[in-house]
C-alpha cells in the first residue's frame, strides 16, 4: 500500500489568494476553532519559549531532533510523530498537504485519544500551546516554504447535514459502496480483510481503528470531525481521502453514519446483576434469554503493574451479563477483537524482557497465527466480610484467586475451552487445577470483530480452591483478556480492577406479611380516629350552636 | 382575603416540617456543603444524621403543639372537623383518598425498606497512612549534591571538551540534567498511569477503579515529605496497610524494577512535571 505524500499535488499559489482562502476557512470551519484568544505574535522570544516548553514537555516522545525518537518512543504504538517530514494525520487540508496552524493547535490542545499523545489544554495555556506549535513547525523546512502554504489547500466544507435516521441509513449505503469495510470491517470494528496487512509511512505495522469506540476516535467523534478524517485522509497512513470520489452530500451522510456507530463507555456502575431464571440456563451466546440480563461494561486497561508491562492493548471493554438458576451460574462475555486467533504456539511465547515495558515493534510477534485469543474471569477463592479482598492483579500469597480461563485454541480443537486455575499473586505462575476439579464449561463464537463467550459452573462445588456463590452478596469479579494477534500472552494482556457480581436474592415471604401488618395497623388507627373525630366534631359544633346539632339526635357531651 | 390566607396550626406545623426537613436538610444542606467544599456533586447528610434530625424535628413539633391547651385545640380541632364532619361529596372523596393512601404508603415503605439490598461496595480509605520507620529518616541524595559530586561532574564536562565551568554553574547544570533524566524515567515508567501532565490521567488510568494519584492535587503530594513518596514508589500498592485497601491499588512495586538512585531520580522528575514540591520535614528542636 502506497502511503507516500503526493508532492506533485502542491502548486504555487499567488500571494493574496491564500489570505482570502484563509478568511473563507475561518468562516467555514468556525465550529472547529479550538482557540479562544487571538494568536500572539511570533518573535525570537516566543520561539525560544516554545523551545523550552518542547524540551520540558514533548521531548520524551518526539525527541530532541523532533524525529519522533524520544526515549519513550520504542514503547508506543503508534509511535510519536516525526515532525521532520511534515506528514500529519489530523488536518483540514487536502490529502498530502501540510496542516494549518489551527489544525496543529487543535491536535496539541485536545491530544489524540487512544494514543500516548496527551491533551495539553489541561495544563498548557493557549499562549503556551501557540508557542510550542510555532516551535515544532521549525523542525520541518516545508512549513517555511511559501509553495507549500496549506492555507489555500483547506477543504471547503458545506453546512453539515443534521444527523437523522434517513441520513444515517444513506451513510451506511455509502460506507458499503465506498468499500470502507475492506479495512474497517462490516460493523466498523476494524476487522476488514485488508486490516492485518497495513503499514504506516514509516514502515510500522498499523492497526485499523475500531470506529465503534467513540472515546478513541483520534480526531474526535462529532460528525464534523469525522467528515474531515475521510475527506482529507490521514497522511502517512493507508487511510485514503474520499474528497474526490464521494460527493459533499454523501460525505455528510457517511459522517453521520460513522458518528452513530460510536459507543460511549462512561459508566458509574460496578455490579453485574445476575438474574434468577426458573428453567435451564442458556448454553450459547446467541440464546434469546440473555436479553433478560442487564449488561455491565467493565473497562480494561494494560497490564502495567509488573514486568512485562504492556500498554498497547487491544481489548478495552468487556460487556458482562449473568443469569443463574437453583443449580448453576452462567456468564456471557462480549468484547471486540478484530481477528479470531484460534492457534497457539507455546514455543513462541517470550519470557525475557530487557526493559520495564514491552516494546511493541521489537519484543513480541504481533500478527495472526501465533498466539490465541483468551479471556479469564477472576474471583477470590474466599469471600470475606468487609472490604478486604485479594489484590485485583492475580491475588496475593495469603489470599488466592480462582480463574476461569477460556481459550480460543481449545475451543477450535473441540476440547472443553474453559480451564480452572488458581493464582497467588503475579510473581508465581497460574496453577491449573487437577482434572477432577475442572467444573467450568462454556463456549464462544466470533463474528464481525466480536467474541461472545459463555462460561458456566455449578453454584457450589466440593473444591476448596473454588469460589462458592451465595445469593445477595457482593462477590468481587475481575477480567483478564488476551488478543493473540496483538502479541498478547502470559502477563502481556489487558486486565480490569475488581467489579462485583451479585446474585439477586429472592424477596423473603415474611416481608409481604410485615408490610400487610403495617398496613392493617395504620388502617385500624384511622378507623378509630375517624370515629373519635365524629364525636368530637359534633361536640365542637354543639359548643358553637346546640340547635344545629339537635337534628342528629346527639344529646351533648356527657357531663 | 386575609382570613383565607391564615393557615391553621395543623397546616402551619405541616408546612414547617416540609420546609425544614425536605427544603433545608434534604435539598439545601447538600448543595450548600457542595458549594462550601467545592465538591463535584451535592453532599447529602448521612442517613443516620438525617433520621436523628427527623426525630428531633417531630419531637420539637410535638412539644410545641402539646405545650398549651389552646395550641392543642388549634392543632386537633381542624383535624376532628375534617375527618368527623361528613361535608360535601368532594370532601368525602378526598377523605377516602387520604384514608386509603396513608396505610398503603406505610405498607409500601415497610416493603421497600425490607427488600434485600446489597451494601454499597465503596468504603472509607486512608490515602496517607503512616510510613514505615525505616523510610521516615531517608532524604533524597540527589537534592543535596556534595561539592565532591559537583567536582566530578565538572571533570566530566571538561573531559567532554567543555571550557572550564565554574562550580555554581556546574551545579546548576548537573541539577538540570538529573531532573531531565528523572522526567525521562517518569515518562517511560509512570506516565501510562499518572499521565505526562502528572494529573493522574495517563492513557492506562481509565481501567482502574482506584485512580492513579493526581500529583497536581494540592491536597496530595505537597502534603507528604519526599521520603513518604519514596516509600510509596518502592513498595507500591501492596505495601500499604489494610486501611488503605492495598488490594485495589494498581501502584507497582518499583523496587523490583528500578534501582534506589533511579527511584530518587524519578521523584525529581515527578515534582518537576507536576510543578509542586514535597512538604519540608519538620525540624525537631
Ligand atoms: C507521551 C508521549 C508524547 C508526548 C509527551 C507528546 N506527544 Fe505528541 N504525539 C505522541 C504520539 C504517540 C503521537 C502520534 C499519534 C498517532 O499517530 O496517532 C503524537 C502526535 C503529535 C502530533 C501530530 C498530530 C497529527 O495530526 O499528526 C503533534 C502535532 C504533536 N504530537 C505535538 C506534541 C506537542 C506539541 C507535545 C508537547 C507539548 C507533544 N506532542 C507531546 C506522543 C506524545
Ligand atoms: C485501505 C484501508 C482503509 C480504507 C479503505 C478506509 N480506511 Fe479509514 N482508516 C484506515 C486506517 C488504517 C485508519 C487509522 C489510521 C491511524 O489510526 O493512524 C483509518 C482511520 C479512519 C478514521 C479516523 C478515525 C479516528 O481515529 O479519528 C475514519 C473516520 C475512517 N477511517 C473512516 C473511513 C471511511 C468512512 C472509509 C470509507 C469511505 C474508510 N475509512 C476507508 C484505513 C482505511
Ligand atoms: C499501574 C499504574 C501506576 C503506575 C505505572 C505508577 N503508579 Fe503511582 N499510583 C498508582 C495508583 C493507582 C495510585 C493511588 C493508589 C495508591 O495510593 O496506592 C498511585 C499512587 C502513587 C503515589 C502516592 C501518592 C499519594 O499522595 O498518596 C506516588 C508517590 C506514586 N504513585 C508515584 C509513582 C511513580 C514515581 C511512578 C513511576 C515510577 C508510578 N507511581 C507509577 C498507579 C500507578
Amino acid at each position: 500500500m502506497s502511503v507516500a505524500r503526493s508532492m506533485g499535488s502542491r502548486c504555487h499559489g499567488r500571494p493574496g489568494l491564500p489570505a482570502l482562502a484563509a478568511l473563507l476557512v475561518v468562516i467555514g470551519t468556525a465550529k472547529l476553532a479550538w482557540s479562544q484568544a487571538p494568536r500572539p505574535p511570533q518573535s525570537e522570544q516566543t520561539l525560544a519559549e516554545g523551545r523550552r516548553i518542547y524540551s520540558e514537555r514533548c521531548v520524551y516522545c518526539h525527541g530532541e531532533k523532533g524525529d519522533g525518537n524520544g526515549p519513550v518512543a520504542d514503547y508506543l504504538d503508534p509511535r510519536p510523530r516525526d515532525f521532520t517530514v511534515g506528514m500529519f494525520k489530523l488536518r483540514t487540508t487536502h490529502s498530502g498537504e501540510l496542516p494549518t496552524d489551527e489544525d496543529l493547535f487543535r491536535v496539541v490542545s485536545r491530544g489524540i485519544p487512544g494514543t500516548a499523545m496527551p491533551r495539553w489544554e489541561l495544563t498548557l495555556s493557549e499562549e503556551q500551546r501557540w508557542k510550542v506549535v510555532d516551535f515544532i513547525k521549525a523542525f520541518s523546512p516545508e512549513f517555511a516554504d511559501r509553495a507549500f502554504d496549506p492555507a489555500s489547500k483547506v477543504v471547503q466544507a458545506s453546512a453539515p447535514i443534521p444527523p437523522s435516521p434517513e441520513s444515517i441509513a444513506k451513510g451506511r449505503a455509502v460506507f458499503e459502496r465506498a468499500k470502507c469495510f475492506e479495512c474497517h470491517g462490516r460493523d466498523g470494528r476494524g476487522d476488514g480483510q485488508k486490516s492485518d496487512t497495513l503499514e504506516d509511512g514509516w514502515g510500522f505495522k498499523l492497526r485499523v481503528r475500531n470506529l465503534t469506540r467513540g472515546w478513541n476516535l483520534k480526531g474526535g467523534a462529532e460528525p464534523q470531525d469525522i467528515y474531515y478524517r475521510f475527506t482529507t485522509g490521514l497522511n502517512g497512513t493507508p487511510m485514503p481521502s474520499f474528497r474526490t470520489t464521494l460527493s459533499e452530500e454523501e460525505r455528510w451522510h457517511l459522517a453521520n453514519y460513522i458518528a452513530s456507530l460510536a459507543r460511549t463507555r462512561e459508566s458509574e456502575q460496578v455490579v453485574v446483576k445476575a438474574k434468577r431464571v426458573s428453567g435451564d440456563l442458556p448454553q450459547t451466546p446467541e440464546h434469546p434469554d440473555w436479553k433478560l440480563a442487564e449488561a455491565l461494561q467493565v473497562p480494561l486497561t494494560g497490564q502495567v503493574l509488573a514486568r512485562p508491562r504492556w500498554q498497547n492493548i487491544s481489548v478495552e471493554l468487556v460487556e458482562a451479563r449473568a443469569l443463574y438458576n437453583d443449580r448453576e451460574l452462567a456468564l456471557l462475555l462480549v468484547w471486540d477483537d478484530p481477528f479470531a486467533d484460534t492457534e497457539h504456539h507455546a514455543d513462541r511465547e517470550v519470557s525475557r524482557f530487557e526493559a520495564t515495558y514491552v516494546r511493541p515493534f521489537a519484543d513480541i510477534p504481533r500478527k495472526p497465527g501465533v498466539f490465541r485469543d483468551a479471556i479469564a474471569v477472576q474471583f477470590p477463592v474466599r469471600l470475606r466480610e468487609g472490604a478486604r479482598k485479594p489484590h485485583f492483579f492475580r491475588g496475593d500469597a495469603s489470599d488466592p484467586v480462582n480463574l476461569w480461563l477460556w481459550k480460543a485454541d481449545r475451543q477450535r480443537q473441540g476440547l472443553n475451552p474453559v480451564e480452572e486455575y488458581n493464582a497467588r499473586g503475579f510473581r508465581t505462575p497460574l496453577v491449573l487445577q487437577p482434572e477432577g476439579d475442572q467444573h467450568v464449561h462454556g463456549g464462544g463464537s466470533w463474528q464481525a470483530g466480536q467474541w461472545r463467550v459463555v462460561v458456566r459452573r455449578a453454584l457450589r462445588t466440593e473444591d476448596r480452591q473454588d469460589i462458592q456463590f451465595e445469593e445477595g452478596r457482593l462477590i468481587p469479579i475481575a477480567f483478564n483478556s488476551w488478543d493473540g494477534s496483538n502479541g498478547e500472552h502470559g502477563l502481556i494482556m489487558s486486565l480490569s480492577a475488581w467489579s462485583f457480581l451479585a446474585l439477586e436474592a429472592p424477596v423473603p415471604a415474611s416481608l409481604y406479611l410485615y408490610a400487610l401488618l403495617a398496613l392493617l395497623a395504620v388502617g385500624l388507627g384511622e378507623w378509630w380516629f375517624v370515629r373519635y373525630s365524629r364525636r368530637r366534631s359534633l361536640e365542637l359544633a354543639w359548643q358553637d350552636d346546640p340547635e344545629r346539632v339537635a337534628p342528629t339526635g346527639w344529646r351533648g357531651p356527657v357531663v | 382575603m386575609r382570613d383565607r390566607l391564615q393557615l391553621n396550626l395543623f397546616w402551619r406545623a405541616a408546612l414547617f416540617y416540609v420546609v425544614v426537613f425536605y427544603g433545608g436538610l434534604v435539598w439545601l444542606f447538600p448543595r450548600v456543603s457542595q458549594w462550601a467544599v467545592e465538591a463535584p456533586e451535592p453532599l447529602p447528610l448521612p442517613a443516620a444524621a438525617l433520621s436523628m434530625y427527623w426525630w428531633l424535628l417531630l419531637t420539637g413539633l410535638f412539644i410545641y403543639v402539646s405545650s398549651s391547651e389552646a395550641r392543642r385545640q388549634a392543632f386537633l380541632h381542624p383535624l376532628y372537623r375534617w375527618f368527623g364532619v361528613r361535608g360535601t361529596r368532594r370532601r368525602q372523596a378526598l377523605r377516602w383518598g387520604v384514608l386509603v393512601a396513608l396505610p398503603a404508603a406505610v405498607g409500601g415503605m415497610f416493603y421497600w425498606d425490607g427488600l434485600p439490598r446489597l451494601s454499597s461496595p465503596a468504603g472509607i480509605r486512608s490515602q496517607h497512612p503512616t510510613m514505615p520507620k525505616a523510610f521516615a529518616k531517608l532524604a533524597n541524595p540527589l537534592r543535596h549534591l556534595s561539592a565532591e559530586q559537583v567536582r566530578a561532574y565538572q571533570a566530566t564536562l571538561v573531559a567532554r571538551g567543555a571550557a572550564d565551568v565554574p562550580p555554581e554553574a556546574a551545579r546548576e547544570r548537573l541539577v538540570a540534567q538529573l531532573v531531565g533524566e528523572g522526567a525521562g524515567l517518569y515518562a517511560i515508567n509512570c506516565r501510562p498511569c499518572h499521565g505526562m501532565q502528572a494529573n493522574g490521567a495517563g492513557p492506562m488510568a481509565r481501567g482502574f477503579r482506584l485512580k492513579p494519584a493526581d500529583f497536581r492535587d494540592p491536597g496530595l503530594l505537597p502534603t507528604v515529605v519526599e521520603s513518604y513518596a519514596f516509600w510509596r514508589v518502592s513498595k507500591g500498592g501492596p505495601g500499604l496497610p489494610a486501611a488503605s485497601t492495598p488490594w485495589d491499588s494498581a501502584m507497582p512495586i518499583w523496587e523490583l524494577d528500578l534501582g534506589e538512585e533511579e527511584r530518587w531520580k524519578v521523584l525529581l522528575g515527578e515534582y518537576f512535571l507536576s510543578g509542586v514540591g514535597p512538604r519540608e520535614p519538620e525540624k525537631l528542636p
